[in-house]
């Protein structure tokens, strides 16, 4: 432990006063690899026993909704199914609030609404939560658009250099602070 | 102490426990956890249990425990490798800051509350000349301050990098652990990606000022890669006897926009490559970058694939895979699998934060959940219990494995809010999973499942075998037998 923890101070030391470009060691050359190759996966994210869909469609500013709830496991306290309409817009028929019930796994539920006087999203939600466990699933209507999505930050290339035996050749830029 | 990276956040995670408890107060019999007052419970004396500070060759910083090996005097600053060096000559010096998000959570929905600033602590940050060489290194300290002491002084041609790879000791043989960049999502699969690295122009004379990686230049890599450390390292004293000579490489694959098929998943056969020759991990973590998902944000989900990468290599895992659902019985070594890993995500936070955290939560396009896993057969309707006529082989639900470990780990590492007569804490239970009676011997159903453990920890401490069958079968109405096959 002793000798090894000195290595390592020996080689940062060095690092700092000399200014060496690169570790000694290299990795080891390996078969280069399959690009992209498909691998067996034993684990998957959990899914949700709570699922919504949304469909709809507009005459004018008068919209006829669908909401399709399907319970996939078992679900912790009854469902509360809530309808969120723009300013200005009201329920023709259906409710606002709608206490669904204890929904078994395995099933669908469908409800259907109409609004009049619809100047933007209508959002719906499902909710199930008892005090160890909360689900809830959200649509809107119309679907979001998809500038929503994520954009990975640029990475530029730089000088190669060297850290702990691996070659980084980009990054992503940063400002220094003020 | 918590670790720094959780320091800012401890509030919130207690805060949240709290906004549970406040929205759930209608007609309930409240669970909350913490102390129920929005204030961190103080509990120091567990805080060496999963902690040995090292401070061997080193005369300063970090510890490993969140404290200093010692400080350096006058105009000398501490080095990356535990050195003071004279700083008279010159030095880069700054801090590093990176955005990150936690939670809030309103009723049955949980989401995420906008970026707050961190402090990069531990982050290491290496400085380079004009000819793109290395010329020093230093570690960030717990408030993301870092001096790198330079031979002259900074001209104004210096560079600064910050990256995503990690070695446990700078003399490693190779990278155990990085985050990269992959270029593509899909089926989960090997890939030629690049670590993550942030660049920062050096003024002359060396001050960089407070630097921020922000949301958009991927803090989110960060934060994984600061989390998933941690993990490395309790998995070192926890299962390793501190060698982390012994540690298996692992990649986590994380990009904002990038989407893996599985939505989060773990892969022990999944090779990651930088460049076309060489490997940096064995073993790779997908996490999705979707928007309007958690991303890298949900610490839970990390630390659960990162248990199925405990259980892969240093216990035994015999899960047939495949899709699952909460609340949903399936065969038991598929529970136990993936009750263990939401089991280790809990737990494990639960140690860093020093109080009692049992919250699972996550946030996929379109919806969200949270699951309290200290809940007792009291809280009747979140998750489907055992049969107590059933037998030891009977289909089980995940959520109650890892409500049953939770049960059976607190009251050591962390105060149990409701004593059940076993408090076997991180020790017992991973010494447990690790011991010959775990990894060769079968009993119950086919495979490595909750019945195995049951039978492992009684033949570390064969007195366990009453008060552990006592709070199964009351409690926890799992109709554990107290029977037990050691080697
Ligand atoms: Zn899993």
């Amino acid at each position: 432990m002793m000798s090894k923890s000195l290595k390592l101070a020996g080689w940062l030391s060095v690092a700092a006063l000399a200014g060496c470009g690169a570790r000694e060691s290299q990795p080891v050359p390996q078969a280069p690899v399959a690009q992209a190759r498909p691998v067996v996966v034993t684990s998957q994210r959990v899914e949700l026993p709570l699922h919504l869909t949304l469909t709809g469609s507009a005459e004018g500013d008068r919209v006829t909704l669908r909401a399709v709830v399907r319970v996939s496991g078992h679900l912790p306290a009854p469902v509360i199914l809530k309808v969120v309409l723009p300013e200005g817009a009201a329920l023709e028929s259906g409710l606002p609030v709608d206490r669904l019930g204890e929904l078994a796994a395995d099933t669908v539920t469908e409800r259907s609404f109409v609004a009049t006087g619809v100047h933007g999203p209508v959002r719906v939600t499902v909710e199930s939560a008892s005090d160890a466990a909360g689900f809830e699933a959200h649509a809107q209507w119309p679907e979001a658009p998809a500038a929503a999505v994520e954009v990975a930050p640029r990475m530029e290339p730089i000088a190669p250099v060297k850290i702990l035996g691996i070659q980084v050749d980009k990054a992503v830029p940063v400002a220094p602070g003020k | 102490m918590p670790h720094p990276l959780l320091r800012t956040g401890l509030a919130t995670v207690v805060g949240l426990a709290f906004s549970l408890s406040l929205a759930l107060t209608v007609g309930c019999d409240v669970s909350s956890t913490g102390d129920g007052s929005g204030n961190p419970t103080a509990t120091d004396p567990w805080a060496d249990l999963w902690c040995v500070p090292d401070c061997t060759g080193r005369v300063c910083g970090d510890n490993g425990c969140g404290s200093l090996c010692g400080t350096c005097e006058g105009d000398n600053a501490c080095t990356a490798a535990g050195q003071c060096l004279s700083t008279a000559a010159g030095s880069i010096r700054g801090t590093l800051k990176f955005e990150a998000q936690w939670p809030e959570v309103q009723g049955a929905s949980i989401s995420l509350g906008g970026p707050q600033v961190f402090p990069g602590a531990r982050m290491l940050a290496v400085s380079l000349n004009t000819a793109g060489e290395l010329t020093g290194a230093a570690q960030a300290d717990d408030d993301g301050k870092f001096v790198i002491p330079l031979s002259a002084p900074a001209t104004g041609d210096e560079q600064l990098l910050f990256t995503t790879l990690w070695v446990p000791s700078l003399d490693a043989e190779n990278i155990v652990f990085s985050v990269l960049k992959p270029q593509d999502g899909g089926d989960p699969a090997e890939t030629v990606s690049p670590p993550w690295a942030w660049l920062v122009p050096v003024p002359a004379g060396g001050d960089v000022g407070q630097v921020t990686i922000t949301e958009e230049q991927g803090s989110g890599a960060m934060y994984v890669f600061l989390f998933t450390v941690e993990a490395m390292r309790s998995v070192t004293q926890d299962m390793l006897n501190g060698n982390p000579d012994k540690l298996k490489s692992l990649a986590v694959l994380w990009s904002p926009g990038i989407e893996w098929s599985c939505g989060a998943c773990y892969a022990s056969g999944a090779a990651q490559w930088v460049d076309e020759t060489s490997k940096v991990a064995d073993q790779s973590v997908f996490i999705s970058g979707e928007s309007g998902g958690a991303s890298a944000w949900g610490y839970p989900v990390i630390l659960h694939e990162f248990g199925h990468y405990m259980a892969q290599n240093y216990s035994r895992d015999d899960s047939p895979g495949g899709s699952h659902s909460i609340g949903q019985a399936i065969a038991p070594a598929f529970a136990w699998s993936e009750g263990w890993a939401g089991f280790f995500a809990v737990s494990t936070m639960s140690r860093w934060l020093q109080s009692p955290e049992p919250i699972f939560w996550d946030i996929q396009q379109g919806a969200s959940f949270w699951l309290d896993y200290s809940g007792g057969a009291h809280d009747q309707g979140a998750f489907v219990q055992p049969n107590m006529d059933g037998g030891l082989d009977q289909l089980l639900d995940e959520c109650w494995v890892a409500t049953m470990l939770w049960h059976v780990w607190d009251g050591a590492d962390v105060p149990e809010k409701q004593p059940d007569g076993v408090a076997l804490g991180t020790d017992a239970v991973m010494k447990a999973v690790a011991s010959k009676r775990f990894l060769s011997y079968d009993r119950g159903a086919p495979g490595a499942d909750f019945v195995d453990f049951c039978d492992a920890v009684i033949c570390g401490q064969p007195s366990m075998a009453w008060p552990l069958k006592q709070a199964l079968n009351g409690l926890l109405s799992f109709p554990y037998d107290g029977g037990s096959q050691c080697p």
